[in-house]
Parts: C-alpha cells; sequence; structure tokens
C-alpha cells in the first residue's frame, strides 16, 4: 500500500484502535481474569468465568427470555410496519402527514418505548377506560403475561415504522404495467395483495436485511426491559423482565458478596453476548437472503 | 375465441386526441396487426381492448357483446406488455402459475398445465428460475406462457419483439406465429415494425395520428393502398411519385406521366373521379431493368447494395427515380439503361391522397 493511502487511512484506523478494539480487547482480558483484592492487579483464571457463566441459572434465564422477546418483537414490528404500510397506501388523502406521524416514534429515545405505555403513562388510563366502560375487572399489569406482551409491542410501536417505511418503498417500486398486467389476467385487488404486494415485501432484501438487524437490536434490548422492571418492581435478579442486556446491569447494581462488583463476570457474558449476536446476525441474514433472496437474485 | 368489433372509438388524454373515431372489425381467431409509426395510438387501442382505459366515445364489442365498460379483469384477455411486465420477486413457475391461481386452478391441474405450456415455449428447465437471471429471450417466452396458459379470449401484444437480436426476433415471431396458429386466439398484435406486421398478420390496419388510414392483408396494404399515407409509410424504400393528366385519347382514357413520357391507360370511370389529375406512385420495384428498347430510358446516378437488393437511382430526362432490382442486375454507374414498368402495379390516388 501506497504511504499517502496508509496516511489517509491512518485517522480512522486510530480512531478504531482507540474506540473500537481497545475497549472489546480490554473486555476480553478482563473477563479472563479476577481482580486481586490484596492489590497486586489482574490475576490470569482462563475461563472461569465463562464456565461460571455457564453454570447460572440466571445466565439460562435471561438468554430464554431474550430469545423469546426477540422472536415475538420482530414478528410483532414486521407485522405491525407492513400492515400499516398497506392501511396508508389506501389513504387517498393525508398521506404524507400520516406517514410522518407514523414515523415519530423512531425520532424518539427507546426509552420513551418503556415510558409511554406503562402504567403511569397510558396503561392506567387504558385499564380505567376498560374497567367503566365495559365493566371488566382491572387488568393486573404486573402479571407476566400482561406485561410481556406490552413489553414487546412496546418495541415494535418505535420499530414498526422502519418496517412501514421500507414496506412503502419496495411497494411503490412495484411496476405499474404489472399491476395493469395483473389485472387483464383477472386479477382482483385481493389477488394483488396477497399474490404480488405480500411476496414482493417478504422476499426483499431491504426486509431480510431489516429482519437480521432488528434482531441482533432485540437480542441486546435493554431499555424496555429496565423501565417496564421499574413499573413492575422486578428489581432483583431471575425477573421476567431480564433479557442479557437487563441482567448484566442488575449484577453491576447487586454486588455478589465478598468480592464487590463481578466485573470479570460481567465482562464475560458481554463477550459471550457480542460473539453471539454477530453469529446469530450473520446466520439470520444468510438463511433469510438463501430463502428469501433466492428469488430476488 | 372470439371476434372484437370497435366502434366509432375516440379517446382523449386531456387536451390530446389520442384516437378519432376508429372502427376496427378483429375476426374471429385472427392474427390482425397494428402498424403505425409512435405516437400513433396502437398501445391506446390494446389498452382499451384489454380494458385498461375507457373510451371518450364508441363501443367495443366482444362477439356482438358490449364489453365497453366491463372491467379488465371480467374480459378474460391477456396482454403482454412492451416491457412484458413479468414478476421479478416471483420464479417462473410463479409468473406463468399467476393467472391459473386466480382462477382458483386445482394444485395438480395447475402444475401440469403450467408444465405442459412451459415444454411447448421450451423453458421447462427455466421454471425453477428467477426472472432477473433470464435473457432477453428467455423472458420473451416466459410472457408468452403466462399469456398462453389461461386460455385467453384474446390475445393483446404490445411490440413484444423490440429491444431483441434481429435473428432471435425472426425465431420468435415465428414462434408466435405458429402458437396463435395452434391455439386459434383471436390476436391483436401492435408494432412500428412492418416487417413484423406484414410477416406474422392475416390483416393489417395502419394507425396514423389516431386514425386508421387502411386495413388489409399485408399484400393489399402494399399493392392496393387505400391512400398515399399508407403508400409512403409501407416499404423500404422511397416511393417514386408523378404528377399525372388524365385524358381520353381515341375512345381510351389514359394517364399521362410526363416525367416518364409515359401512357398508362385506365378505367373510364376512375376518370369522372379525379377531374384531370391523378397522383401517380410506383414502388422502387415496380420498375424493371430490360435489354431490349423501351419507353423510359435513363442514366444510373448511383447505386446501393442492400444484399439481396440494390437499389439504383436513375436520371430519367432531370427526373430522378428510384429503381430497385435482383442482384443478378448489377449495372454500372453511368451506363444507359431501359426501363420497363411493370403497369399492373401502378398506384394512383386524387388530390387528397385517396386511391383511385
Amino acid at each position: 500500500m501506497r504511504l499517502s493511502a496508509v496516511l489517509l487511512f491512518s485517522p480512522a484506523i486510530a480512531l478504531s484502535i482507540v474506540a473500537v478494539l481497545y475497549p472489546l480487547a480490554t473486555s476480553i482480558y478482563i473477563s479472563l481474569h479476577d481482580l486481586d483484592t490484596t492489590g497486586s492487579g489482574w490475576i490470569f483464571v482462563g475461563l472461569k468465568h465463562y464456565n461460571e457463566m455457564l453454570l447460572n441459572r440466571f445466565f439460562y434465564q435471561s438468554l430464554m427470555i431474550s430469545v423469546v422477546y426477540t422472536v415475538l418483537s420482530v414478528f410483532s414490528s414486521l407485522l405491525l410496519g407492513v400492515l400499516t404500510a398497506l392501511l396508508l397506501r389506501q389513504l387517498v388523502r393525508g398521506h404524507r402527514f400520516v406517514e410522518t406521524l407514523f414515523m415519530i416514534p423512531l425520532a424518539v429515545s427507546p426509552i420513551l418505548g418503556g415510558i409511554v405505555w406503562s402504567p403511569p403513562a397510558v396503561w392506567d388510563d387504558l385499564n380505567s377506560f376498560i374497567h367503566y366502560a365495559f365493566r371488566l375487572p382491572f387488568i393486573d399489569v404486573t402479571d407476566p403475561v400482561i406485561y410481556f406482551p406490552i413489553m414487546v409491542l412496546s418495541e415494535a410501536w418505535l420499530w414498526s415504522p422502519l418496517f412501514m417505511l421500507a414496506t412503502l418503498v419496495i411497494l411503490e417500486g412495484f411496476p405499474k404495467d404489472g399491476l395493469e398486467a395483473a389485472e387483464a389476467m383477472g386479477a382482483s385487488s385481493r389477488h394483488i395483495l396477497t399474490m404480488l404486494y405480500l411476496p414482493a415485501v417478504f422476499r426483499s432484501r431491504v426486509i431480510a436485511m431489516l429482519v437480521a438487524l432488528k434482531s441482533v437490536d432485540f437480542f441486546r434490548s435493554f431499555e424496555i426491559p429496565f423501565a417496564w422492571s421499574f413499573w413492575v418492581r422486578e428489581s432483583q435478579l431471575g425477573a421476567p423482565t431480564d433479557t442479557l442486556s437487563l441482567m448484566l446491569f442488575k449484577m453491576l447494581l447487586t454486588p455478589s458478596t465478598g468480592s464487590g462488583i463481578p466485573i470479570s463476570y460481567i465482562s464475560a457474558v458481554s463477550t459471550a453476548l457480542m460473539a453471539v449476536s454477530l453469529v446469530v446476525s450473520l446466520l439470520i441474514y444468510r438463511q433469510l437472503a438463501r430463502i428469501w433472496g433466492g428469488v430476488m437474485g | 375465441m372470439v371476434r372484437i368489433v370497435l366502434d366509432g372509438v375516440s379517446k382523449a388524454f386531456g387536451r390530446t386526441t389520442v384516437l378519432k373515431d376508429v372502427s376496427l372489425d378483429v375476426k374471429d381467431g385472427e392474427f390482425f396487426t397494428i402498424l403505425g409509426p409512435s405516437g400513433s395510438g396502437k398501445t391506446t387501442i390494446l389498452r382499451l381492448i384489454a380494458g385498461l382505459e375507457k373510451p371518450d366515445r364508441g363501443s367495443i364489442y366482444f362477439d356482438g357483446e358490449e364489453v365497453t365498460n366491463l372491467p379488465a379483469k371480467d374480459r378474460n384477455v391477456s396482454m403482454i406488455f412492451q416491457s412484458l411486465a413479468l414478476y421479478p420477486h416471483l420464479t417462473v413457475f410463479e409468473n406463468i402459475a399467476f393467472p391459473l391461481k386466480i382462477r382458483k386452478t386445482p394444485e395438480n391441474i395447475l402444475k401440469k398445465t403450467v408444465k405442459e405450456v412451459a415444454s411447448l415455449l421450451r423453458i421447462e428447465h427455466l421454471l425453477n428460475r428467477n426472472v432477473p437471471s433470464l435473457s432477453g429471450g428467455e423472458r420473451q417466452r416466459v410472457a408468452i406462457a403466462r399469456a398462453l396458459v389461461y386460455r385467453p379470449r384474446v390475445f393483446l401484444m404490445d411490440e413484444p419483439l423490440t429491444g431483441l437480436e434481429p435473428s432471435f426476433r425472426q425465431e420468435l415471431r415465428q414462434e408466435i406465429k405458429n402458437m396463435q396458429r395452434a391455439t386459434g386466439i383471436t390476436t391483436v398484435y401492435v408494432t412500428h415494425d412492418q416487417l413484423e406486421a406484414f410477416s406474422l398478420a392475416d390483416r393489417v390496419a395502419l394507425l396514423h395520428e389516431g386514425v386508421i388510414q387502411d386495413v388489409g392483408e399485408p399484400w393489399q396494404i402494399y399493392e392496393k393502398p387505400g391512400n398515399l399515407w399508407a403508400a409512403k409509410f409501407v416499404g423500404d424504400t422511397p416511393l417514386n411519385l408523378f404528377d399525372g393528366s388524365v385524358s381520353t385519347v381515341g375512345g381510351t382514357v389514359s394517364v399521362f406521366i410526363q416525367e416518364l413520357g409515359l401512357h398508362v391507360t385506365i378505367d373510364e370511370a376512375i376518370k369522372t373521379s379525379v377531374n384531370g389529375y391523378v397522383r401517380v406512385a410506383i414502388r422502387p420495384e415496380a420498375f424493371r431493368v430490360v435489354e431490349k428498347d423501351s419507353r423510359v430510358k435513363g442514366v444510373v446516378v448511383s447505386r446501393e447494395v442492400l444484399g439481396d437488393r440494390i437499389v439504383y437511382i436513375v436520371d430519367v430526362g432531370g427526373c430522378k427515380i428510384t429503381v430497385k432490382t435482383s442482384v443478378d442486375h448489377v449495372i454500372p454507374v453511368g451506363e444507359r439503361i431501359n426501363i420497363d414498368v411493370d403497369r399492373a402495379r401502378i398506384m394512383l390516388f386524387d388530390r387528397e391522397g385517396r386511391a383511385v
């Protein structure tokens, strides 16, 4: 490589080393060591913390919660996004206005997703309304069967606009003569929806990529589970709100006996989480690109 | 199989009139082409027959039954667009099966029918492929397969061969023709390419600026065009045009073409309708170069070899005429030649350009 090229790249390389590689390497380093309480620094312990992790029931529970949370969130965001896009296209007027309105959640901080639909905000009002309007008993929001779906739907509220936008772009790009050909072949608008529009959306690479991206994102989900663990008073480890990220955070706050903050253990779990995220996202994308992209070329 | 009638159909888009009082009668099972320059309204006629547009005035009938306001989806026609309009996100199989699925064809019959049509068009091996990976010719066949698979009443094609290689176009042209013969489906085919229009059609309609100029069998359009515009539009070499004066000499009516010094005997009835003057049009191949002495003599000014034909520009007493011959006579530039005219192929038009 020419020297000028190296010089031009060097700031970017330096930044990557400082901002990405160094913390990453440190985290991996720490995960392989124990902090010596006598003050002599780090002692190498090998895979001890990884071993600990694999023996910890909280880890498995959080892993399960994360997986379920991810699957449900991706599914509902995608479904909601596609649905809103299809409904938006039915609008004759005010298309742009409603579209912008629907996009607002994308601009808010994710923590808001955990607040907007919480008991102090919308939920209590909704609960009261249901109670007085339909004479139904109050819904117990501290029941995981109730609040877990609300958490998932909050994610969908935040992220479905992304899928909506992608769907709108795909549908707007659908060839006009293709629709006329369909009409000439005898297709009704229902046929066009189910046999042309939906396959065009679900087989598009953009959607495949978004699904992969958001799967990883939901897998690391923190803000909404964090907010809900407050609303439903689940501050201890092993609560149904505890995704892997939230579990790590709680461990930071609840020092285990004797050794202070289990920073090495947390590093081990976060390193494992990162590795799993990377591999899973790659696998999901590959798989989707194979199934859906096989047709798209 | 259906007879299509357009009765006084007019269509405007905004302030632009696209079709003016178009009447056509496409016979049951006929291969009918509409030939015209771009912007003449050809595609609009197809779209009206398909039901993708509604005429402003006039009516459309399928087998005597009015369909003017029947939606496209209820007409059971199929249309091949210039762009082919295949679905890029569906496989070849799914593309071809699309119209059958709409018709709720049972899965086993659907599979069988798609395979049959695919083998007819020799694209069976492509069924699992995706559309973007196909070549132009393959896409063409897929589009035809999709249009054929549900046995439509009417087959509409909008310049489907545009953009393909010439050698390949001929092959596909033949296939389209064979396909139409085999199925007997009434077909309306739109093109700006004369060769395509003439080689495919049972009958051709010439369209210019939204007005039907002429309708007839290909040879009729070529040899006996209905008007001067039609005569000029068809053919690949420019028409020879002369002024002719009509007179009666010794009981026989004849046209005198001054530039050629030639008298041509005509029917007496023509005389009364033209009022002494006609436009005379002679196709370059209606001239023959002959050995023996003839009335028309000239000098070869230039020569253009078109492969199987040669086009000469010949100076006949100061007037330049175009003569097209086979390659058996290769005449050097500057040579004096004798020219004969095939009198049966002389075309006459009145002042308004109507054939007489």
